[in-house]
């Protein structure tokens, strides 16, 4: 496991001391402003406020496979980017599937897939997405990790005020933690036949501020099937989410758009 | 492609397999044809069939805003005794979209109205209705709600998901999912639309629930259920079919990859994701639908109440022909037999007295009244504005439409029975077409629709479908092949119908290996797309009156041209229901002719008409039988001018003949050397009988005409009118190749039986089906013929005029004035050249010469000519100047003009009136103040003249002619140093000989029926001279062949008796071996 | 090859056919080949065919893009400044003519013959073919070159290099004539011009038809007439020309600007190993290349470092970024990630950077967002960690998912690397091709049959499906149980199943039948039976 902390050249560490304090010595704002809420009104109850603090690392420890953990966690990252910015999955196995995300309500257009090829990529590249400004979520799937790189990620993100959502297993429950906020999830059985929202009992494991022990049990809604496309839409018609109105909804469309679109002139002739 | 086979052939699951449950009852009531145009993929018989196969109660069709395929339908459920609903889906601006079925009659008229309605509001080929408009028409009609949600909706789902709305409600409105394409809170508006929906259909209204295997059918359903029982409408299963077996699911791909113009493997979520919409047996939807059986056992109740079938259908012919107090029959005769004392002053001969007698007759005995009526109205309208028309058909050239002014041919001049083409036993529509002359027939069309109102009057449609030529092109695209590719073999279709083993060589060729699975794929798709409807187009001329609303009987929709409305059933589909319907055709000649007959009358004071000309003229016919019928009516075309002298028409029957048989039919039929030979006696004429005998012995024992082969189906083979009549149309429906082949045998069969010899009847089965669909009736040839003549005789007795008048109705006909004017200076006729002081926007005569007028200038607009007449008529121009104040037309006008030399006159060549004309300013003479002053201080411009070789390029360049020379006259001493020989000489030079000739392309023409041969006419300063060009020299000399303006042409001289013709080995372009026509030859594109 | 140009009302028109590949090095403005008929502006699918008869195979077809052909011309001009320090390309809407000042140049090549056939050289070594003419005036030498008699019959008039218009012009002997440049003696432009065609005063063509219908064809003929019966007619431009032509009137090469200055060199004193060092250097070359750039409002696109010893020892990297910037700090960091990487085994004595591509600026976008500081920077950071990513990560591992909405769930979405993506439109979450509406096909017509909306889809899929042991209740029953990991999984509920048939274009039909199913430990998994071989699969997990 490297440590790229310590191998950091001092003026970036001094620079980022200096944020650090900068940071410390802007007055925290109360209230709601700087909170995401989970997307599930129970769940904010459960926390110490109602929602997560931009900034900061969430973990949620998943407590068994395929339970619901990961699609939670980014309901969070959903949230986290109403108002715009990219959420940026890091996926170094390849497994996350867009679609799903489209259908949890995240516009593709905001979304950035990055694939690490190893844990010592992964860490550099989660600190250098967390630190950047304009990412509302970080989503990544993190087994373990050493304990200065998610240090590391933790000051990454509070410069930025991007959200940490790690889905770890449940087994790094007793690890040291640099979140705020340590959450349990466990996928709960349906009876049969009583219907096809998955439950999940969620709790409160860990937390800076205490609160910790809490359960709350949630129903994480199926989407509901539909019944075919809108009748009068031809499908090849913009779809809904590009033709929606309204400023802030504007904003999140064109802001990666527009912010990633390289210059269109000259390539060709430049490689030729 | 799928390859296992339809799952309804697998062994039944466990439930069905025990055997103990009866076949359940289920009707199919949401299908789609393939008149749902690139949605549906399978034709609406082969839904039919497959639907009765599977021993359901019913099947509704119900296509996509249209009753389009209903009447196919309707006939193939006939034949099969299957009971049909006709219904339709309709989109809706501001709700679901709804099924509608029919119950009866009344409800059919409605449905028909609705579609009507949101068709004309809309554009072509969209279609417009709110909720509220369709409630009115809810009488009578079931309504099926599909849970679709509208467009429309969209905005107002939208409205409670954004952030600020969802951050206010309770936080259960955020733990459901909000998606961008699901509707939170889900369904309100579902339940909304049924409520809606309930209030307007009450009890006749149904939800409809289909399930294909989606993601989550059962939850699906579950909902379903919910929502019927929350808003009290019942569900009735259905099963959104869009084809009659899995196996066309690549099919329908294409199809939707093509309607949206892209590849199927970009076309993602617009497929359907599998082939679960096909046509299932009831046992299938049984099991789809177990958890809901009220709603599988409802289908029959819904087909149960839909009683309404299309044989209901009564055509009714518009009431207001008669004036009041006499009966449409009534007024029929009288006007017929007044009609007859004027057509024959000295008195109606006895034979057609008899004829007058004998049809009012059978009219009145079939209720035919009203639909000679119908037509003598256009007529008299016609006639009344002075537009010249002539009807042709079968009951065109009877006595009572010679003497209604229908038509001009003397029915006693002609020996067509009535009877045979109205027929009692078979109760078939009388035919009539009316041709009118090209520039007016609108007028016509437009007095129907006045007369009748839209709702009472529509043009017929015409089904356009894919030919090999346009399934090779689409399928192509839509399997993601090259453009170039495409094209490629789409090209190398050109001219074929059939889809045939030719597709697979020229697929080949064009580069695409069968063996590949693409190039299977493509040869498989285009097999099972040629054929299908593509779009609706109008009918040529196919007019519908009624006495109801027309609108109640069939939707009618927007045509593409402006003030047109159409349709959507075609004539076949008119006859399958009885439905009457007019031809009103246009025609260029009719126009001509009405023009050359205004002129005559104006210069010599002689009124003529189609039935005043002369008849009988032998100048006429010595006339044509020396081919010399450039401009004449039909029989100016290479291959009608080399039949001529060996056909020797010598009266007007054999006009009849000759229009007849220079078509396809009787050439594919090999039906004119036999014919030619017998009436130049070299072959004796026999007939296997005395019935045969009656049929063919006009034609020499050659059936030319289509009435023959119909009637030989009867008299050799045995055929009922009814079943010839199947036969006649069996031979134009191409799609099916089979189905001619049934007929062969029940047609050899029959000939047999009578004793026929089966050389004989081989014979004859070739001959029909040679006709094909090319076959020209008698009636038709009567009429054209008539036309025929008359330009003939006009032509022979007044060419000045006649050219005129061919010139003033262009585009028509196969030449260009050049050559028309080549032509008539030819006959000695006098041709003056455009003047701006002398010519009107037509050609005029002067004394016995020709004027030309400026509708000759390319480029000049009629507006333009106007303008220089009106000048005129203070006086003549004296000058430029003069010209220039008087007119005050721009200077792009002025330089148009100038460079079509029309100031001969004011003694201005061309330069120097173009050199005048650039100097007009763009706002000509706006100061008064300067119209007096002479500003002509300039010397005038030292500008070379011009030799006579550019006037005459210029001529052409400018006007399509020139009167001053030939261009190849230039050429003439280079090109006889190249042994090329002029055209005149063509005639005495040895036959057989290899010759050289050079000219001008004046047309070039590749008739179907010629096996890829093209001709090519010539044309030099001293005639010109045929060619034959073979597929594989066209191909090798491809580019010159297509494209040269001139040509030279290298080959062997044929010649028959009069019939000259060069075939030809090599071309070469001639504007390249010259360096350019005139020196300063430029392309200007 | 055939180029060719879309026009919204027209279709593809030709732009020009070059009959071998080889060729088609030539300017690609000039007017298309006569040789298979093929004629500029003809309706591209004429032209295929005719080139198709002409040469038994399928033409290469290509978008004509004018940009191209401009920088091309520019890129010319750029290298015969080593001939005269005053290089222009001709102004015009598709210059195909480079104009050099040779005023007393003559000297330093050995006389102006030799100059020109220099220019020619160099430019034949680029499979050019050109002609050169040397002239009192630039008008003078442009209508020699274009119009001089070449002593050989040339019927297109118009064209400049024959290798593009003029198949049967290949031969040895009229490229020989084409190379030999045309020199008009001090004072002689007259005469070498008063012969000539009109159209070789560059005057538009509808203007020369105008003038060859008057009879006006050579220029000795339009200059022989009033000056103000001209003006009056065809406004300045012919006088103005002529004017030009015989050095009445002023024309200005509009010179080529000079190529940026595109390396950098900075040398240490002592050859050093430090990393600081070499970084400190590199920043500060850095820092001239952006101002450099940024004073023709460019920016960096790829840039090289190179860092030498004193034993000529090499190291070098490269560096992307996907928009161009000029600003120095970012670029700073992009190449300080690589530079940390690095070893040297040497002392660095040198560093090296060379600006390998260069793009025009785009300041709009900063417009959009003017709120607040914070959303300002935001796109900016953003695009510093798309770079830094795809730099260090590679381009692949930067993307986004680009739905595809194809019902095979592999097939449903496609990444994009980020660093690559061309602009996206802003309808750039759904599917990616753009559509257009087929004629006679849009309203209702077109909402018919895409009824699928992807159904509930887990969150992890795997590109290829694990093939599992699956017990079910019958052949075409749910599953039952199935074992993963060394687990058994019992199934206590199952939804389904959801049918997938599709991808028959693709070779064979893909057929599934995809169950969601959940354990009794409530994890959920997407399973699937393969129709054809009736074979189970794991697809994804409800993580």
């Amino acid at each position: 496991m490297s440590t790229p902390l310590r191998s950091q050249p001092i003026s970036e560490v001094v620079a980022e001391l200096t944020e650090r304090v900068r940071q410390i010595e802007r007055p925290r704002q109360p209230g709601r402003e700087g909170l995401v809420s989970s997307g599930h009104g129970r769940l904010d109850r459960l926390l110490p406020e109602p929602g997560f603090r931009r900034g900061t690392l969430v973990e949620w420890l998943a407590a068994g496979p395929a339970s619901g953990t990961g699609t939670l966690a980014l309901h969070a990252a959903r949230e986290a980017a109403r108002q715009g910015g990219a959420i940026v999955v890091v996926d170094p196995d390849g497994l996350f599937y867009p679609p799903a995300a489209l259908r949890l309500g995240i516009e593709l257009g905001q979304l950035i897939v990055v694939r690490p090829a190893g844990d010592e990529d992964r860490a550099w590249a989660m600190d250098q997405i967390l630190r950047t400004r304009g990412v509302a979520a970080v989503w990544c799937q993190v087994d373990t990790e050493d304990d200065h790189t998610l240090r590391r990620w933790q000051l990454a993100a509070e410069r930025s005020g991007a959200l940490g959502l790690l889905v770890r297993p449940e087994a790094v429950r007793h690890d040291p933690s640099w979140a705020e906020l340590r959450l349990l999830v466990e996928s709960v059985a349906r009876p049969r036949g009583t219907g096809r929202n998955r439950r999940v009992r969620v709790t409160l494991i860990r937390s800076r501020v205490g609160h910790a022990g809490r359960t709350v049990e949630l129903e994480l809604a199926t989407p509901e099937p539909h019944f075919g496309i809108p009748a009068n839409r031809p499908p090849d018609a913009a779809p809904l989410s590009a033709r929606r109105r309204g400023t802030s909804d504007e904003a999140r469309s064109v802001h990666l758009a527009s912010a990633l679109a390289p210059a269109k002139t000259g390539r060709r002739a430049r490689r030729a | 492609m799928p390859e296992q086979p339809d799952s309804d052939k697998r062994p039944l699951p466990a439930a069905a397999s025990r055997g103990t449950i009866a076949l359940p009852r289920y009707a199919e009531l949401q299908a789609k044809t393939n008149f749902s145009f690139l949605e549906g993929a399978s034709h609406p018989d082969e839904l039919v069939a497959r639907a009765a196969e599977l021993g359901m109660s019913a099947l509704a069709v119900t296509d996509r805003n249209t009753l389009a395929g209903v009447v196919r339908a309707h006939v193939a459920a006939k034949t099969l005794q299957f009971k049909l609903i006709i219904g339709a889906q309709i989109d809706l601006l501001d709700a679901p979209p709804v099924v509608l079925w029919t119950t009866d009659r009344a409800a059919y008229g409605r449905l028909a109205r609705l579609i009507t309605h949101g068709r004309r509001q809309a554009p072509k080929g969209e279609f417009h209705l709110s909720f509220e408009e369709l409630a009115t028409y809810a009488p009578g009609l079931l309504c099926g709600v599909l849970p679709r949600r509208p467009a429309s909706f969209d905005e107002v789902a939208h409205g409670p998901t954004s952030p600020a709305a969802d951050r206010n409600g309770d936080s259960t409105a955020n733990t459901k999912p909000c998606l961008a394409s699901c509707s939170c809170p889900p369904d309100d508006w579902l339940v909304e639309a049924l409520h809606r929906c309930r209030d307007v259909f009450g009890d006749r209204t149904y939800l409809v629930a289909a399930l294909a295997k989606g993601p989550d059918d059962e939850q699906a359903l579950a909902r379903l259920i919910t929502m019927s029982k929350r808003s009290r409408v019942p569900l009735v299963a259905a099963g959104d079919v869009h084809y009659h077996a899995r196996s066309r699911l690549p099919l329908q791909d294409v199809l939707t990859a093509i309607r949206l113009g892209t590849t199927v493997a970009e076309a993602g979520d617009a497929l359907f994701p599998n082939a679960e919409r096909y046509l299932k047996s009831p046992q299938t939807m049984r099991e789809c639908f177990a958890a809901a059986p009220d709603a599988l056992a409802r289908t029959t109740e819904v087909a149960d109440r839909c009683t309404f079938s299309l044989d209901e259908l009564r055509y009714e012919y518009p009431e207001e022909l008669a004036p009041p107090g006499e009966t449409p029959l009534q007024y029929l005769t009288r006007l017929a037999w007044s009609g007859a004392r004027k057509r024959y002053p000295r008195g109606v001969p006895q034979k057609v007295r008899g004829l007058l007698e004998h049809e009012l007759a059978l009219i009145a005995d079939l209720r035919y009244e009203a639909y000679f009526l119908t037509v003598f109205d256009m007529v008299r309208f016609a006639r009344r504005r002075k537009i010249l028309c002539q009807g042709r058909g079968s009951a065109a050239n009877s006595a009572v439409c010679y003497c209604l002014g229908v038509t001009a041919v003397d029915p006693a001049r002609l020996d067509l029975l009535f009877e045979r083409f109205i027929s009692r036993e078979r109760n078939e529509a009388p035919d009539i077409d009316i041709d009118f002359e090209h520039e007016r027939r609108e007028e016509v069309l437009q007095y129907l629709y006045d007369k009748y109102g839209r709702e009472r009057a529509g043009m017929t449609a015409e089904v356009i479908t894919y030919r090999p030529r346009s399934a090779v092109r689409d399928v192509g695209k839509a399997l993601g092949l090259s453009l170039d590719r495409v094209d490629a073999l789409a090209k190398s279709l050109e001219g074929y119908r059939h889809f045939d083993e030719h597709l697979e060589q020229r697929a080949r060729d064009a580069g695409i290996s069968l063996d590949s699975s693409l190039g299977r794929r493509l040869i498989e798709m285009v097999g099972q797309l040629v054929g299908f409807p593509r779009h609706l187009g109008q009918h040529v001329g196919g007019m519908v009156m009624t006495r109801g609303p027309l609108c109640e009987l069939v939707p009618i929709e927007n045509a593409a041209m402006d003030d047109r409305t159409v349709i959507q059933w075609n004539k076949d589909d008119l006859d399958e229901l009885g439905i009457l319907k007019v031809d009103c055709l246009s025609l260029g000649m009719l126009t001509a002719i009405r023009k050359c007959f205004d002129l005559i009358r104006q210069h010599t004071g002689r009124a003529l008409s189609l039935a005043t000309v002369p008849q009988e003229d032998p100048a006429v016919y010595r006339m044509i039988g020396r081919a010399d019928t450039m401009g004449v009516f039909q029989i100016e075309s290479r291959a009608q001018m080399s039949m001529l002298p060996r056909l020797r028409p010598r009266t007007f029957y054999d006009l009849v003949i000759e229009v007849a048989i220079v078509r396809p039919g009787p050439i594919q039929g090999n039906m004119v050397h036999p014919y030619l030979r017998r009436r130049a006696g070299l072959e004796p004429v026999t007939f296997p009988n005395e019935e045969i005998r009656q049929v063919l012995h006009k034609t020499l024992g050659v059936p030319l005409f289509q009435e023959q082969a119909m009637r030989l189906a009867v008299v050799a083979a045995g055929f009922t009118p009814g079943e010839a009549d199947q036969l006649r149309r069996a031979m134009g429906a191409w799609r099916r190749t089979g189905v001619i082949e049934q007929f062969r045998t029940k047609l050899l069969d029959g000939m047999r039986a009578n004793g026929l010899s089966e050389t004989f009847a081989e014979n004859v089965f070739r001959q029909i089906r040679g006709f094909g669909e090319y076959g020209f009736p008698e009636s038709h040839a009567a009429s054209f013929a008539l036309l025929v003549y008359v330009s003939s005789w006009l032509k022979c007795y007044y060419p000045a005029a006649f050219t005129a008048a061919v010139i003033n109705s262009q585009p028509m006909g196969f030449y260009a004035p050049a050559q028309l004017v080549r032509c008539a200076r030819e006959h000695d006729v006098e041709v003056r050249p455009i003047d701006v002081n002398r010519s009107v926007w037509d050609c005029t005569l002067e004394e016995e010469s020709l004027r030309l007028g400026f509708r000759l200038i390319s480029g000049l607009s009629e507006v333009h000519a106007r303008t220089i007449e009106q000048a005129r008529e203070r006086g003549p121009f004296l000058g430029w100047d003069d010209f220039s104040r008087r007119t005050r037309l721009s200077r792009a006008v002025m330089s148009r003009l100038a460079e079509a030399d029309v100031f001969g006159s004011l003694a201005l060549d061309r330069r120097k009136a173009l050199w005048q004309a650039l100097a007009e300013e763009k706002a000509p003479r706006a100061l008064p103040l300067f119209e007096t002053v002479a500003a002509e201080d300039e010397a005038p411009a030292p500008l070379p003249g011009l030799e006579a070789a550019e006037e005459v390029v210029a001529d052409y360049r400018a006007a399509g002619l020139s009167l001053k020379a030939h261009p190849m006259q230039f050429h003439r001493e280079r090109l006889s140093a190249w042994n090329i020989l002029p055209a005149e000489q063509l005639a005495t030079h040895p036959a057989n000989r290899y010759v050289r000739v050079a000219g001008i392309v004046l047309v070039r023409q590749r008739p179907s029926t010629a096996k890829g041969i093209t001709f090519v006419t010539l044309e030099d300063e001293t005639g010109v001279a045929n060619l034959i060009v073979r597929q594989d020299v066209w191909q090798r000399f491809y580019r010159v062949a297509r494209t040269a303006a001139a040509l030279i042409a290298h080959g062997r001289l044929q010649r028959q008796g009069r019939v000259i013709h060069v075939l030809v080995s090599k071309l070469e372009d001639l504007s390249e071996q010259l360096g350019g026509l005139g020196s300063q030859s430029r392309d200007f594109h | 090859m055939l180029l060719y140009q879309w026009h919204a009302s027209r279709g593809a028109r030709v732009v020009t056919y070059c009959p071998h590949l080889a060729s088609a090095a030539a300017l690609p403005w000039q007017a298309p080949s006569r040789q298979a008929g093929i004629r500029r502006d003809m309706p591209l699918a004429e032209a295929t065919a005719l080139a198709d008869y002409a040469r038994r195979d399928p033409p290469h077809l290509e978008l004509h893009d004018p940009l191209t052909d401009r920088q091309a011309l520019e890129t010319l001009a750029e290298s015969c400044q080593r001939f005269s320090p005053s290089v222009g390309v001709e102004q015009c809407e598709h210059p195909e003519s480079l104009l050099l000042d040779a005023s007393g140049l003559g000297p330093l090549f050995g006389g102006e013959l030799q100059l020109a056939r220099r220019v020619v050289r160099e430019l034949e070594h680029r499979n050019l073919v050109a002609r050169a003419a040397l002239a009192d005036t630039f008008a003078a030498a442009w209508a020699v070159a274009h119009f001089a008699d070449l002593q050989i019959a040339d019927t297109s008039g118009a064209a400049t290099t024959p290798n593009g218009s003029d198949g049967d012009a290949d031969t040895p002997a009229v490229l020989a004539a084409i190379r030999t440049p045309c020199i008009v003696r001090p004072g002689e432009t007259w005469p070498a011009l008063a012969r000539l065609n009109v159209a070789a005063l560059r005057l538009p063509d509808e203007l020369c038809a105008l003038l060859a219908d008057l009879g006006l064809r050579r220029v000795e003929q339009l200059a022989a007439l009033d000056r103000s019966t001209l003006l009056a007619r065809f406004g300045s431009l012919p006088l103005e020309r002529l004017d030009q032509a015989l050095g009445k009137a002023p024309e200005a090469i509009i010179a080529q600007a000079a190529p940026p200055e595109c390396e950098f060199e900075w040398l240490f004193e002592y050859p050093t190993g430090r990393q600081e060092a070499i970084q400190f250097a590199l920043e500060q070359l850095i820092a001239q290349a952006c101002q450099a750039l940024a004073q023709q409002r460019r920016g960096v696109l790829r840039l090289r470092c190179r860092f030498e010893s004193e034993q000529r020892t090499r190291w070098q990297f490269v560096v992307g970024l996907f928009r161009p910037s000029a600003d120095a700090r970012h670029v700073g960091e992009l190449t300080r990630l690589k530079l940390e990487s690095m070893r040297f085994a040497d002392p660095v004595a040198v560093v090296r950077l060379t600006v390998l591509a260069v793009d025009r600026l785009e300041y709009r976008q900063r417009e959009i967002f003017v709120d607040e500081e914070h959303r300002r920077e935001a796109p900016r950071e953003l695009a510093v960690l798309v770079d830094r990513l795809s730099n260090r990560l590679g381009a692949q591992a930067v993307v986004r998912p680009w739905l595809l909405a194809g019902a095979q769930p592999e097939f449903a979405c496609q990444y994009q690397p980020v660093a690559r993506l061309a602009a996206l439109p802003s309808r750039a979450n759904r599917s990616a091709p753009a559509r257009k509406p087929r004629r006679g096909s849009r309203g209702e017509n077109a909402s018919a049959s895409g009824s699928q909306v992807p159904g509930d889809r887990p969150l992890h899929v795997r590109s290829h499906p694990l093939r599992l042991p699956v017990m079910s209740i019958a052949p075409e029953g749910p599953p039952l149980r199935f074992r993963l990991a060394g687990r058994d999984h019992r199934i206590m509920n199952v939804w389904g199943p959801e049918r997938i048939e599709t991808g028959w274009w693709r070779g064979r039909c893909t057929r599934r039948d995809y169950y969601q199913v959940e354990t009794g430990t409530g994890a959920r998994f997407w399973l699937f039976r393969e129709l054809n071989s009736g074979g189970w699969f794991l697809h994804g997990e409800f993580v």
